[in-house]
């Protein structure tokens, strides 16, 4: 028989149910029991990012790094440069803080690259900014909060 | 004297709320002679460019009801459950200019209206994030709303097939 141990998301989940079926009914505020109520949902969208908050955001770095090498052979220099720098690069650390500040630095050079492609009418540059869009799609879609326990 | 019928159907509202719609029908319009009273202020819209009109719009109204019990993150799912005949009136206030509307550039306004939108929930996060403003709900339209807004975008570029 395995033992499930107290982790994190365990415990906001714990949180949540706390606050929805024990604090928010023993609020009389009608301001404050709504609130108790909103802040248990937002627990329950944190604790169920938590276990996978690492693997997503080096997944999706990956991703981008790959567009970015892709893109980096229809653009001009300056930015083909900084592109192939870019794909070339690692994530610095496993904190979801330095993974996010690194998926902000890639996600402004997808923007500038995205800009660039849409200049260009060949057919290259056509399925480049189409690759870009997909990911887009993709990420949006793993990043979806969830609500359900 | 106007007489009119209203049947009046169970509205269910909600930020998510999913319709099966597939019995809707148009109403049936129908014009009423004579110039409507209504309290819409003091000024007269007719110098301002603007022609009112009355209808009698009528038809039959679907009432819903939910298939399943009603969560409480508000993503629920109506279906038609029952239908009754309807009367009401309604009135249209439009340019006397006559010009036209072009749906097609109108659109676009859409996609222009869920830009704008997440840049208010980015707003949201950000007053929440810095700790100037920790009201639950900034919180969550940071979350939820611009999730929905930026998913929004990106369902109408597809539509549009301008995604490259």
């Amino acid at each position: 028989m395995t033992s499930k141990s107290l982790s994190i998301d365990n415990a906001l989940h714990g949180l949540d149910e706390f606050l929805r079926d024990k604090i928010a009914p023993a609020i009389a505020d009608p301001y404050v029991a709504p609130m108790a109520r909103l802040s248990g949902l937002l627990l329950r969208i944190c604790a169920n990012s938590v276990d996978d908050a690492t693997e997503l955001r080096v997944d999706e770095n990956a991703a981008i790094r790959e567009v970015l090498g892709q893109a980096a052979a229809l653009v001009s220099e300056p930015l083909a440069a900084q592109l192939q720098g870019a794909a070339a690069s690692a994530d610095p650390g496993l904190k979801i803080s330095v993974l996010d500040e690194e998926n902000q630095r890639l996600r402004i050079l997808l923007v500038t690259a995205q800009c660039e492609l849409e200049k260009d009418t060949s057919a290259a540059a056509k399925a480049r900014d189409r690759t870009i869009w997909r990911l887009l799609e993709s990420i949006e879609a793993k990043r979806a909060p969830r609500e359900r326990p | 004297m106007l007489k009119f019928l209203c049947a009046i159907t169970g509205v269910l509202l909600a930020a998510a709320l999913t319709i099966d719609t597939a019995e809707a029908k148009s109403p049936e319009v129908a014009p009423i002679e004579g110039v409507p009273t209504l309290m819409t202020g003091t000024y007269d819209v007719a110098k301002l460019g603007y022609t009112t009109n009355e209808y009698f719009v009528s038809g039959v109204a679907n009432s819903y009801s939910a298939p399943q019990p009603l969560a409480s993150d508000g993503r629920w799912t109506a279906r038609v459950s029952g239908t009754a005949p309807y009367r009401t009136r309604i009135v249209v206030m439009r340019p006397t200019s006559g010009m036209t509307v072009d749906r097609v550039a109108l659109d676009w306004w859409l996609l222009f209206t869920a830009v704008k939108a997440c840049v208010i929930w980015t707003t949201a996060a950000s007053g929440f994030a810095s700790g100037k403003n920790r009201e639950m709900t900034m919180a969550l339209s940071g979350i939820r709303a611009n999730h929905f807004h930026r998913d929004l975008i990106l369902k109408i570029m597809r539509a549009k097939g301008a995604m490259g």
